[in-house]
């Protein structure tokens, strides 16, 4: 009888936190429609520097310091230049790719549309989708040009005006990123059907309510900004088969998805790369000793032994070398 | 990381992301799974006048590390762990008269 009361209490108090929960829930539907997006408003952006100034998250920094300094230091903020090699590889994947294929109409950079771009900012420049072709020719002769001057500049040291050339372009190339914009309005939200598009005048997180900000004047929940599917759509699945010409860069979220929640982990990205590690929008990986010590355990087993070669016995040090990684996908991935 | 499929066809691997379109194999460490790697590091010797041979050191030094290799070179190259320990061929060795081999 005093199991049954305490089974019945028990019950009591999971309807009652039901309940509650139901009553506090945030309505659903972070936006609304297409129409409302910042693309939408403001219309395609026909140069790079409409583009870089569509997604200013630059009024931010004055409320969110602390996360823009973090940011400023991630690779997210330089998601196009990286180091160098990125735009590097940004000019081969032109060059060996859709500028040498016989069927992609790309002969010179005039003929270079946003679609020939998306194989690389798909998820290195994700905005690039609103903007016409022709930014898409600007952003391919930056980055020759870019690339030219720095040749030029590192050949020559001597050789100023290059070296001047080389860095504003290094500045242009590193204004385009992912910043505040990108994953907290744009990304923000992935079933749009059903929760909406995201809003030009709204930043999506974890509240709603007004927003201290002259032109983003609303804070919306956005339902996916604590799920691995926000960092998913670009750290993907590999191949992006939705592509003219498929290309595969990121194959994390294939792994974390199928190898890793496929066999009961249940972490999400954010969880380990943002609050664990400390790192908050620095979001690193494998250049963070932190994030190094969290991957793996490493246990190392050594011992004389030997080996029967005919007659002949050798002797050998045999190693043993254990390794268990505790991430939520294979190592390495991106 | 999965070693790239180029255009995903055939056993060559492409290089660029934007020759890149499935896997051959990944040689990544999968999450939630230990794995152990074996390796037997022969002691360097010496041939003697008889025919035999004689190990040159009885001790040997092994270090192991564990590298992050972004781009498969040691540009960019995390060092992850390391750890270190000297094998000796005497350490556990027992005094006998009993002949091991196949005498000639």
């Amino acid at each position: 009888m005093k199991l049954l009361r305490v089974i019945s209490i028990a019950a009591m108090t999971l309807l009652a936190t039901t309940s509650c929960v139901t009553a506090t829930s945030p309505k659903l539907g972070a936006g609304v429609g297409r129409d409302g997006t910042i693309a939408a408003k403001s219309g395609k952006a026909s140069s790079l520097k409409e583009l870089i100034a569509m997604y200013d998250s630059s009024s931010c920094i004055e409320c969110h310091e602390e996360a823009h300094e973090q940011w400023e230091a991630s690779p997210h903020a330089r998601s196009i230049y990286g180091t160098g090699r990125a735009a590097a590889t940004m000019i081969t994947a032109m060059k060996n790719g859709f500028m040498s294929w016989e069927y992609s109409g790309v002969k010179t950079t005039k003929d270079i549309k946003v679609e020939h771009f998306m194989g690389c900012m798909k998820c290195h420049l994700p905005q690039l989708a609103d903007a016409e072709d022709k930014v898409a020719v600007e952003l391919a002769d930056t980055l020759l040009d870019w690339y030219e001057n720095a040749k030029l500049a590192l050949k020559d040291p001597d050789n100023k005006k290059a070296a001047a050339k080389r860095d504003a372009y290094q500045e242009t190339l590193t204004s385009l990123n992912i910043n505040c914009l990108v994953c907290h309005n744009r990304m923000a939200i992935t079933h749009k059907w059903t929760d909406g598009y995201p809003q030009h005048d709204t930043v999506y997180g974890f509240n709603d309510g007004e927003h201290d900000d002259a032109k983003f004047t609303k804070m919306k929940r956005s339902l996916i900004m604590d799920e691995s599917i926000l960092c998913g759509q670009c750290h993907g699945m590999g191949p992006n088969l939705e592509l003219e010409n498929p290309t595969q860069c990121a194959t994390l979220y294939g792994s974390y998805m199928w190898a890793y929640t496929a066999e009961g982990g249940h972490e999400t990205c954010q969880e380990c790369h943002m609050k664990k590690s400390g790192l908050g929008h620095k979001i690193l990986s494998y250049s963070d000793e932190k994030m190094q010590e969290m991957a793996l355990d490493f246990e190392v087993d050594a011992y004389a032994s030997q080996w029967l070669d005919g007659s002949t016995l050798k002797p050998k040090a045999v190693v043993k070398v254990k390794m268990k990684n505790k991430s939520g996908h294979s190592i390495p991935d991106g | 990381m999965p070693t790239p499929q180029l255009m995903a066809r055939g056993n060559n691997m492409g290089r660029g992301p934007y020759e890149k379109s499935s896997i051959v194999e990944d040689t990544g460490l999968p999450p939630g799974k230990e794995v152990e790697e074996r390796f037997d590091i022969f002691f360097p010797v010496e041939e003697l006048d008889n025919g035999g041979q004689v190990a040159e050191e009885r001790e040997m030094t092994v270090t192991v590390q564990l590298w992050y290799k972004p781009f498969g070179t040691m540009s960019s190259a995390a060092l992850w762990r390391e750890w270190q320990e000297t094998v000796s061929l005497d350490k556990r060795s027992k005094p006998t008269t009993y002949p091991s081999g196949n005498p000639e």
